[in-house]
């Protein structure tokens, strides 16, 4: 009996090994490759593309353009009027308003009477005026008399002295106290000249007048009103006088340049654009916006500009030599270097590294690592760059 | 215990007729209820966890996102492995469970410890949300939108509001997926220029949205006795109502929305399109089938509501379907429909040879269909679906399931004749007959259900492919086995009441008369015989190492499906525009019948694949129209066409293959090598030697390194001294990267169930290029504005583009398909090349996963169970026949079973893979029961005092025909599945060509060499 399972556990062993023997299947060994050199196949890649798949793709191949490079920056502006055309109109003393001429947005010749203002202040000034102007007549009467006394020997010469002294005085006194003031009240030379015998202005009246070509934009008065010295009463705006108000920013000042081209376009006047030229530059840089303020010339054009109106200006500038520019779309980037795909013979490619400057408008330029004559690829470079990325992983090799 | 049985259904023949009708009619009711797959379901039990972080970059998403969500996953009762993917915008994380895990228990755990994960990641970066309830068979039904007069933001409007509405409401559906088109938005495009204008920041606009967007509930006022409900209305409605959004007020003059910004309808950034071969580009929907459901019947549905729903779109626009597995599901049904009627057909004719008596023939074949419905019923009640494994499992039993029957009604037969009895006489007899033969009939399909055994014990996907095959075997063979001692003589009571008288049956005279001399022959010449049976065994063997050996065969879905991967820092417009160059060629080829391209990603919830990815479906025509010989001369010349485009990587897979692969191992290939690590860069340097290594090999297939570097990346670097000079924080400059450049949601607009966003970002061109990004304006606390590039460095890198982690662990993978070759081979070459060639830093190591692994793993528990099941059957057979000697003849068929198996695999070029091993395993259990049959009758006329020749020589004349019978129904009923071609058959021919040649040789040996052996291991019982 005991033969018997011995028997029985071997048969069972010899059908049990004979199954493992079977069951899992022996690996084949491959056959010995040379190393791959994985890394340094990547920059002697060549990217084989037949004609009919350049085709299918749109790939384009040709030579670098070598240009001056025209390059800008962007600066938000406004329009502003030239300040030598803006006139703020307001009055150093105290008065009320006795006659108003115009309207805002009326248009205004230089000279022409904006309003009437009526003073204590200016009647007593006025008075002033005209005594001294009196005393002036006075003096400047008696000492053409003396002199003339003088010069035939009537008068001494010690009167003439005198008269002249007092002459002199009435004179100055009559331009200091009095013409002086009635000038910075606004009266003009004329207005001046015809005091004397006008009762009008006698009366401590001062009609304003403008003092440039110009709309009325402001107009702060009513009549009757009581104007205090600090009062803005009106101003008056030469429009066709603009000028753009630019804030460049730091990082652009270096491009910046008097007499530099710009072209403006204007938020409310979509579509057109307007060429200027940088005339001043402000030398010192505005701490809340960190912008330096830059003052254009409008050349053409300018009567739509409307003061206060957003404009954004864009300033040119180019490159000193012509360089090689190449569009965006032909330079690759792989993390590290910059590079384009060089065409050796037709169809086939090699990556050649480039050294990138400045872009301008998808336009790339490429300081260093191309020639003139070079055949690029100037469009779907991309694509090149994932087949040969395909291809440094190692696929492909049987074909 | 057995013979009460007998003795039951012979005093209660009616209740068994009527038992037996029973079972069929509950049988056929199961068979219409039961659900219908084409495949069984090997996904894993997963939980995915999508957080959708809009803008992130993948480290920032791994950091912010992922990691939290794993660290909460960690510690759950029953997970096997945490896999995720932190990509551009978008987080995976993957929850594996043990099988055994009830899916909406994974799902409830997950979701709890979610709750926490979201503590942890940042608020507003992302809301991590579960995934649909499906299985990587999930995406059953696919279409289109029809409607050339609609805009593609109108149609996704359709797809999304009415369309996928609609079809979410059908029983079965877990949820719809749209995928292309462009979903509208109420999108504000800020001018920069004219905020700086009006002073007016970011922040101040946001707010103002936020503010001017809200309904409110006042309560109800009482007025005459009735309640009045007071409603505040101030949504927004019309893209007019947003322009006139007052933003600010300067010198009592609003600043209107309208003022600073471009208010009009936009597509939502997008991650995906579709296009298909002559329209362009489509918008589409996925339908996903909820977990478990019956995959036949939901496509039903869904078909029935989609014609619903085609009535109700607006005039023109039309739901049309462009990949439904319905068709799968029924062609792999078909596959074994047809083999099972074909080798029914197969097997009565054999039975009708044989018996040489019709009705006989019929009741043997009667308990074909009985014991396939009693497996039906067994099915339906374990919730089991009707697919190809499981029919398939039937089919291959075909031979099996009549043995019993066969044995009995011989004997029957036999008794009959030998007594010549008719009418009320015949029942005693029967009833003897089958008394006598109701012990082995029992042991005989004990065997065959042993066998199968092993297939139990398989874990993972292989068991989850294999063991509806071994229930189904195992549920027919009971029913077979009580069809066999009840309704058979039952029924031959009724066939034979009359009496039967066995002629002459020519075929079995003719071969007796060919296999006695060559009998007479043998026996002479044992030694030489034996020699000679020996050294074709060890032959055989030897052949064993040339077979090479794979998984499963892939099964041929019928539709193909080619993933093409373009460099990762491809846009999604150029992928595009490849794949639509790539149609027209696809379509060319005339086995073509549409082509669809599915670029980047749908929706959340499913496949989270990049924009540089392009998965063209190829729909194909059927095989009769095809002008190449196969599918893998297709593949090659397709192949060969795609690849001339530059920088493309190929994979040629199929729809539910690749979703399948990737559940299994994260890749969407056969082969996946895995190298893990910490150091993203040496990953990628590593994994390329990898892969190149792999790519050497021969058999080596669309070799793919995973795509995790290679995203160039603006990366905008604040610098700290100069917005702390101006006063300002990091913040404040990252919400201008955050919102300007990238763009905001700031509310919703409500136009009855739909729902529009509310977006928020500068105008194109001030933020589209890098130049213009470096010029941005930043509002400066002093209420002056600065560019970007003044108090941040701009510079631009390649960076990662996804990072995959496996269980907290860095990884990149190597993916191939092998093709002309085994996988086992190539595996063993590759993990032999790499050790050589490939030097790892410290810390880092491989792992070789996909079907490779569970091959592995198959067949490491198969070689273990085997030889257990085979020790099995000895002790079985031991206890039998209570002689060592006799158990160990007939265990001696199993090797010998095996020389014709090894050597019709070696000559049909198939591999040694799991449904083979499957064939081996019921290879064994026919070659036992045919050793049974010789041996036990030797020893029985041995017992009758026949001497040892006589005994051999009668013995082997007279069992010759239910032998060859056995033989002959067991490998003809799997003929069909050896010839044919229909889905699936791919996974059965190996099983069937294992199976019919070791029978050859089997049923030889049985007949030669067991005689021959006979008389030695008998010897010594002479002697005593």
């Amino acid at each position: 009996m005991r033969m018997k399972y011995l028997v029985a556990f071997t048969s069972a062993a010899i059908a049990v090994s004979a199954f493992w023997f079977f069951l899992p299947g022996c690996g084949k060994t491959g056959a010995d490759e040379a190393e791959t050199e994985l890394l340094e196949k990547k920059h002697e890649a060549e990217v084989v593309l037949p004609p009919e798949v350049i085709k299918e793709i749109g790939l384009r191949v040709g030579t670098p353009t070598r240009t001056i490079l025209r390059q800008k920056f962007i600066a938000q502006g406004k329009v502003v009027v030239n300040p030598d055309y803006v006139a703020h109109l307001n009055s150093l003393v105290t008065g009320r308003v006795r006659k108003i001429y115009v309207q805002i947005g009326d248009y205004v010749k230089k000279g022409e009477p904006l309003f009437e203002l009526e003073s204590l202040e200016i009647a007593n000034i006025t008075a002033d005026y005209i005594r001294a102007k009196a005393e002036y007549n006075a003096q400047k009467a008696n000492y053409e008399r003396i002199k003339t006394l003088r010069e035939e020997d009537i008068k001494a010469e010690k009167d003439l002295i005198s008269a002249k002294a007092k002459f002199e005085r009435a004179e100055a006194e009559l331009k200091a106290a009095a013409d002086r003031k009635l000038h910075s009240l606004g009266f003009s030379d004329e207005d001046v000249e015809n005091m004397y015998g006008s009762k009008e202005h006698r009366r401590g009246i001062l009609v304003v007048k403008s003092p440039i070509n110009g709309y009325v934009t402001e107009r702060n008065i009513e009549l009757g009103q009581l104007i205090q010295p600090d009062t803005d009463i009106m101003k008056v705006i030469d429009n066709t006088r603009i000028w753009v108000e630019a804030g460049v920013y730091e990082k652009d000042y270096s491009h910046l340049k008097i007499g530099q081209t710009v072209t403006i376009t204007a938020t409310a006047l979509p579509g057109k654009t307007y060429k200027g030229k940088v005339i001043k530059v402000n030398k010192e840089l505005q701490p809340e916006s960190r912008t330096f303020k830059v003052f254009i010339k409008i050349e053409k054009g300018k009567a739509e500009l409307i003061p206060n109106m957003f404009t954004t200006v864009a300033f040119e500038y180019t490159t000193p030599d012509s360089v090689i520019v190449l569009p965006e779309e032909a330079v690759q980037f792989d993390g590290t270097e910059y590079f384009v795909f060089v065409a050796k013979s037709p169809g086939t490619f090699v990556r050649r590294e480039v050294t990138i400057g400045e872009k301008m408008d998808s336009l790339v330029v490429i300081r260093d690592g191309l020639e003139n004559t070079d055949q690029v690829v100037l469009s779907k470079a991309f694509l090149v760059k994932s087949e040969m990325e395909k291809k440094s992983f190692g696929e492909g090799h049987g074909d | 215990m057995i013979n009460k049985i007998i003795d039951f259904a012979a005093r209660q023949r009616l209740l068994v007729i009527v038992f037996t009708s029973l079972l069929v009619v509950v049988g056929v009711i199961s068979l219409n209820k039961i659900s219908i797959d084409a495949f069984p379901d090997v996904s894993p039990v997963l939980v995915q966890v999508f957080t959708e972080a809009k803008g992130l970059a993948p480290e920032e998403v791994e950091k912010l996102i992922t990691y939290p969500i794993e660290v909460a996953m960690n510690g759950l009762p029953d997970i096997r492995e945490v896999k995720s993917i932190s990509s551009f915008g978008l987080s995976v994380v993957s929850v594996y469970f043990e099988d055994n895990v009830n899916i909406y228990f994974a799902r409830q755990l997950v979701f709890e410890r979610l709750q926490q994960a979201r503590g942890d990641i940042p608020e507003g970066l992302g809301n991590p949300e579960l995934g649909p309830i499906t299985s990587g068979l999930g995406q059953v039904y696919q279409y289109y939108l029809e409607g050339r007069d609609y805009s593609l933001m109108e149609l996704r409007e359709i797809q999304d509001w009415i369309v996928k509405f609609q079809l979410r409401t059908v029983p079965g559906v877990t949820g719809v997926l749209s995928f292309g088109g462009e979903v509208k938005q109420y999108q504000i495009k800020l001018d920069p220029v004219l905020m700086q204008k009006y002073d007016i920041t970011l922040d101040e606009v946001l707010d103002v949205v936020k503010s001017n967007n809200r309904n409110v509930g006042g309560n109800f006022i009482v007025r005459h006795s009735e309640e009045y409900l007071i409603r505040g209305l101030g949504w927004v409605s019309t893209l007019k109502d947003i322009e006139n959004i007052k933003v600010v007020r300067r010198n009592d003059i609003p600043v209107f929305i309208r003022d600073i910004a471009e208010v009009t309808f936009g597509p939502e950034i997008r991650r995906g399109l579709v296009s298909m071969n002559d329209r362009g580009e489509v918008v589409s929907g996925i339908v996903l089938k909820l977990l478990g459901e019956n995959t036949s019947t939901v496509i039903e549905n869904v078909k029935r509501k989609v014609e619903q729903i085609n009535a109700m779109l607006p005039e023109g626009v039309q739901i049309i379907p462009y990949y439904d597995q319905a068709n799968l599901v029924k062609k792999a049904t078909d596959t074994v429909k047809d083999a099972l009627l074909e080798g029914g057909i197969l097997v009565f004719i054999v039975l009708l040879l044989f018996l040489g008596n019709l009705r006989s023939a019929f009741i043997v074949t009667l308990t074909l269909p009985i014991a396939a419905l009693t497996a039906f019923i067994l099915m339906y009640y374990m919730d089991m679906s009707a697919n190809l494994m499981s029919l398939g499992g039937l089919a291959i039993g075909i031979g099996m399931m009549v043995d019993g029957s066969i044995v009995m009604v011989e004997n029957i037969i036999r008794h009959l004749s030998e007594r010549n009895v008719s009418g009320s006489k015949t029942i005693p007899v029967i009833l003897r007959a089958a008394r006598e033969v109701g012990r082995p009939i029992v042991f005989a399909i004990s065997i065959i259900i042993i066998v199968f055994l092993p297939l139990f014990t398989l874990q993972d996907v292989e068991g989850k492919l294999f063991s509806p095959m071994a229930f189904s075997i195992s549920f027919a063979m009971l029913g077979s086995l009580v069809m066999s001692l009840t309704f058979v003589p039952v029924l031959c009571t009724y066939f034979f009441s009359k009496g039967i008288k066995e002629k002459k049956n020519i075929l079995v005279g003719f071969l007796q008369s060919m296999y006695i001399p060559l009998l007479e022959k043998v026996l002479k010449n044992r030694v030489k015989v034996t020699i000679v049976a020996v050294l074709l065994l060890a032959a055989s063997l030897s052949l064993v190492p040339y077979l090479g050996t794979e998984f499963v065969p892939i099964l041929d879905e019928g539709t193909l499906s080619v993933r093409v991967t373009f460099a990762p820092s491809t846009s999604l417009q150029q992928a595009a525009e490849i794949s639509q160059a790539m149609e027209p060629l696809l379509m060319a080829f005339p086995e073509v019948k549409y082509v669809i391209s599915r670029v980047g990603r749908a929706e959340v919830g499913g496949d989270p694949e990049p924009v540089n990815n392009s998965e063209i479906y190829i729909i194909l025509k059927p095989e009769e129209e095809w002008t190449v010989a196969d599918k893998t001369e297709l593949v090659d010349k397709m192949r060969k066409k795609l690849s001339q485009f530059p920088g493309v990587l190929l994979n040629f897979t199929q729809p539910i293959q690749m979703r399948v692969d990737e559940l299994l191992s994260g890749v969407k290939a056969q082969l996946a090598i895995k190298l893990f690590g910490e150091d993203l860069d040496v990953l990628s340097r590593k994994g390329s030697e990898i892969q190149a290594v792999v790519a050497s090999i021969p058999g080596a297939a669309d070799v793919q390194l995973e795509q995790i570097s290679g995203k160039p990346q603006v990366q905008i670097k604040v610098n700290r001294d100069r917005i702390a000079r101006l006063g300002m924080n990091v913040d404040e400059v990252q919400e201008v990267i955050e919102t300007a450049i990238g763009g905001s949601t700031v509310g919703q607009v409500f136009k009855g169930q739909k729902r529009f966003d509310i977006f928020v970002r500068y105008k194109k061109s001030f933020r589209d290029d890098v130049e213009k990004i470096k010029n941005i304006l930043i509002s400066t606390p002093d209420g002056g504005r600065i560019p970007l590039i003044q108090v941040a460095d701009v510079r631009l890198i390649v960076g990662p583009k996804q990072i995959s982690r496996d269980n907290s662990q860095r990884r990149i993978s190597i993916q191939c398909n092998v093709e002309g070759r085994d996988m086992g081979g190539f595996v063993a070459e590759a993990q032999d090349r790499i050790a050589r060639e490939v030097d790892l830093p410290p810390g880092y190591y491989i792992t070789f996963g996909g079907q490779f692994e569970n091959q592995q793993r198959a067949m490491a528990r198969l070689a273990l169970i085997v030889p257990l099941t085979i020790l099995l059957i000895f002790i079985l057979l031991f206890s039998t026949f209570n002689s060592v000697r006799n158990a160990f003849l007939i265990i001696m068929n199993v090797p010998f079973a095996m020389i014709g198996g090894i050597l019709a695999l070696f000559v049909s070029g198939l591999y040694l893979s799991v449904p083979a091993s499957v064939g081996f395993i019921a290879l064994f259990g026919v070659a036992v029961l045919n050793g049974v049959v010789m041996v036990s009758y030797f020893n029985q006329l041995r017992d009758e005092g026949l001497d040892l020749h006589d005994a051999v020589v009668t013995g082997a004349r007279l069992r010759l025909r239910p032998v060859l019978m056995t033989a002959l129904v067991a490998s003809l009923g799997l003929v069909p599945l050896l010839f044919s071609t229909g889905t699936g058959s791919e996974v059965q021919r190996p099983l069937a060509t294992v199976v019919i040649g070791g029978l050859f040789s089997s049923t030889l040996l049985t007949l030669f060499v067991l005689p021959a052996l006979y008389g030695w291991f008998e010897k010594r019982r002479v002697e005593f």
